[in-house]
């Protein structure tokens, strides 16, 4: 479903990306994790289509598509989500208000016709259930002045809604509760399916108790240095990412 | 022009043209008219023809070249012509805005509802009845400042048109009152000048309308009016200044409010095209307690300029104003934001803010924007703060990921920032038709 293959990317003239490899197949789930400022939010926006990254080399394919060819929206049509780190305040723009327009956008893609009020009401209902989000929340101005906590949970909202192939969770995890971790957790379980697949950047294993990764990839200076099952993120749990600097300093020395 | 075409026009012919009008207006005037108002019309001519249209360097007009604009433009500066066939207005009211009208077609009463309730007493200027005389002696020129302005000094030296509104003591009108202003072009430019005066007497309440719309948007007009509203203790207003169909227009619209004790003020200005529209907003606080909103949209594309000039004068302890402005400039057009707060010596505990934000869309687009603070007192609380920028790439890409297009996304982006304006406007019917005003505007710059 997605190959991306020798990925170098930089911005404003840094190089951050250093050649990735990553391969994901439908019904898969892949960790990535890795230290700060290793270049795990680059890759997901480079994947989702932000501009303000140069990819000087290397290729994506999404679903046999040149995916580095398309725009951020073409990419979201073709099923691409991402749930992002810090997303975006947009005052005056409600959640209900721009999703409907989403999700007619991505129907309208599909050859799908588009959703009356009253059909996509319904389908909001639906999903605030799975996610257990307030609507007073998705009646707010998206994001703005919602807790951390809110703004992750308005991410996988969104993402139950738009039911994407390929989901990108950049530290969804990050600053939820532990019910609301459960929550979210049990959110990607139920949208699992053979068809779809998942991206999940985490810093923690307590995550991956409850999403369970078919793959544990480690990003380390731009480049994914170590891939294995979810045995590796016990591992980097228990001994933290020294051993794999280390190892990585062999690897190149 | 009743100068030579052959020769250029100039600042002291356009001048001049008003004296000589003035004299005429004199002579035509008959007996009927206050001695306090004849008065004051003469000192008005005086300062006009001694200050003249603004030029060059005159700060206040320094971003707004009008004079340039009216001495290129082939308006026809004589005094209007009387109304003999009173031509078909309907079409251009807003339907679905139920209230008292009046119509006014090139400065003249055209039409106006019969329906007033006890509470609301409209005459016209031209037309005043005798028990009218105290009222005009007592607020007629007292606030609008023609030694400060020359479009004041002018309308109030030559006015003859407009309507005199009253809103008795411890009443409330339902409906709005709605002010229509069409200029129409067809048999000649226009030129015209409507004068209005308001007072909302003790615990009154009222909502007004003021509608300015150019019928024939490729001709240009001139439209010169001069609004003085008082409210009394305890009143209440709503003012909306709609100008949603001003292309063609040079509008200069100078409204003076001064409020009492406890009074409550709501002014909604919308202004989405004109070749040039200047709004002098002055707002005198002469009470405790009076809360003042103020707040704007201009949405200016093409060559347009629109500007708002505001001056809010807080002169007696413990008041609240707050403003917000807030424009989107697009093509080669030009905005103008000044927002003065004044605080005097003697209004402590004044609590004043005021913002102005913009969002640029084309590189030759430009806003030019003041804020201007004055405190003398020391018991204050005073913010400001001015932005003008793009759309802002972080949301446009954010809406992207989500299957928008980058111009729906910017659409919806721009239609939030300037429907927050609506939320001010009480009355549905004329919030609708803003919205689908404002709607029509972004989404079809977007589709473009
Ligand atoms: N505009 C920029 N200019 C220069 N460097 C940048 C810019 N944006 C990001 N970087 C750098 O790119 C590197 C990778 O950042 P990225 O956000 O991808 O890290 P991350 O792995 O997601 O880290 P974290 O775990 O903290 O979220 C960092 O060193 C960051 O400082
Ligand atoms: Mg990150």
């Amino acid at each position: 479903m997605l190959k991306v293959e020798n990925l170098k990317a930089s911005i404003e003239g840094k190089q951050i990306l250093n050649g990735v490899n990553l391969s994901v197949n439908p019904g898969e789930i892949h960790a990535i994790m890795g230290p700060n400022g290793s270049g795990k939010s680059t890759l997901a926006s480079v994947l989702a289509g932000r501009d303000s990254y140069q990819v000087t080399e290397g290729s994506i394919s999404f679903l046999n598509q040149d995916l580095l060819e398309m725009a951020p929206e073409d990419r979201a049509r073709e099923g691409l989500f991402l749930a992002f780190q810090y997303p975006v305040e947009i005052p005056g723009v409600s959640t209900t208000n721009f999703l409907k327009t989403a999700v007619n956008q991505i129907r309208e893609h599909r050859g799908q016709e588009a959703l009356d009020a009253v059909t996509f009401l319904k389908l909001i209902k639906e999903k605030m259930k799975l996610v257990e989000i307030d609507n007073s929340l998705l009646s707010r101005a998206l994001n703005d002045g919602f807790s951390g906590g809110e703004k992750k949970r308005n991410e996988i909202f969104q993402m139950a809604v738009l039911e994407p192939r390929l989901a990108i969770l950049d530290e969804t995890d990050s600053g939820l509760d532990i019910d609301a971790l459960r929550i979210v957790a049990n959110g990607v379980n139920t949208l699992r399916n053979k068809d779809n697949a998942t991206i999940v950047v985490t810093h923690y294993q307590r995550l991956l108790d409850y999403i369970i990764p078919d793959f544990v990839h480690v990003l380390y200076n731009g480049r994914i240095v170590k891939s294995g099952t979810k045995e590796l993120a016990k591992k980097l749990e228990e001994k933290g990412y020294d051993w794999i600097r280390e190892n990585e300093t062999t690897i190149a020395g | 022009m009743p100068v030579d075409p052959a020769m250029k026009t100039t600042e002291q012919n356009l001048r001049d043209h008003f004296t000589e009008q003035f004299s005429d207006l004199t002579q035509s005037l008959n007996g009927g008219q206050v001695p306090e108002i004849k008065q004051l019309r003469s000192e008005a001519i005086k300062a006009f023809t001694q200050k003249g249209f603004p030029q060059g360097k005159e700060e206040e007009y320094k971003y707004t070249p009008i004079t340039k604009a009216l001495l290129r433009s082939e308006i026809n500066l004589q005094s209007p012509a009387e109304v003999s066939m009173i031509p078909p207005f309907n079409e251009h009211l807003l339907p679905e805005l139920k209230g008292h009208i009046l119509v006014f077609w090139n400065g003249r009463l055209v039409y106006s509802s019969e329906d007033f309730p006890e509470s609301l007493e409209v005459q016209q200027m031209d037309q005043l009845g005798a028990d009218r005389e105290d009222l005009m002696v007592k607020y007629f020129g007292k606030i609008s400042n023609y030694k400060k302005d020359a479009f004041a000094a002018l309308n109030t030296a030559l006015f003859n048109h407009g309507s005199l509104i009253t809103v008795k003591e411890n009443s409330k009108v339902d409906l709005p009152v709605i002010i229509y202003h069409l200029s129409d072009a067809r048999n000649g430019l226009v030129y015209s000048q409507t004068r209005h005066l308001v007072v909302v007497e003790k615990n009154a309440q009222v909502t007004l309308v003021e509608i300015c719309k150019n019928l024939t948007p490729k001709q240009q007009n001139f439209h010169n009016t001069v609004s003085e509203i008082y409210l009394k203790e305890q009143a209440k207003l709503q003012l909306n200044k709609v100008q949603t169909g001003c292309s063609g227009m040079i509008l200069v619209d100078n409204t003076d409010i001064n409020q009492l004790e406890g009074s409550e003020l709501m002014c909604n200005t919308i202004t989405t095209n004109g070749t040039i529209v200047r709004n002098n907003l002055n707002i005198t606080i002469d009470g405790m307690d009076c809360t003042s909103h103020m707040n704007g949209l201009y949405l200016a594309k093409g060559t347009d300029h629109i500007d708002n000039h505001t001056l809010v004068d807080h002169r007696i302890a413990n008041s609240f104003s707050d403003e917000l402005y807030k424009g989107i400039i697009d093509d080669s057009a030009t905005g103008v934001f000044n927002g003065k707060i004044y605080v005097q010596p003697d209004a402590q505990k004044t609590n004043a803010f005021q913002s102005n934000k913009n969002i640029l869309l084309s590189d030759k687009a430009s806003m030019n924007t003041k804020p201007q603070l004055e405190i003398w007192a020391d018991d204050v609380k005073c913010s400001h703060g001015a932005t003008t920028g793009q759309i802002d790439a972080e949301q446009v890409f954010y809406l992207r990921t989500r299957g928008l297009d980058e111009q729906q996304a910017k659409g919806l982006l721009l239609y939030a920032f300037a429907t927050e304006f609506l939320e001010h406007i009480s009355l549905p019917a004329l919030s609708d038709y803003l919205e689908q005003v404002i709607a029509d505007r972004l989404y079809r710059k977007i589709d473009e």
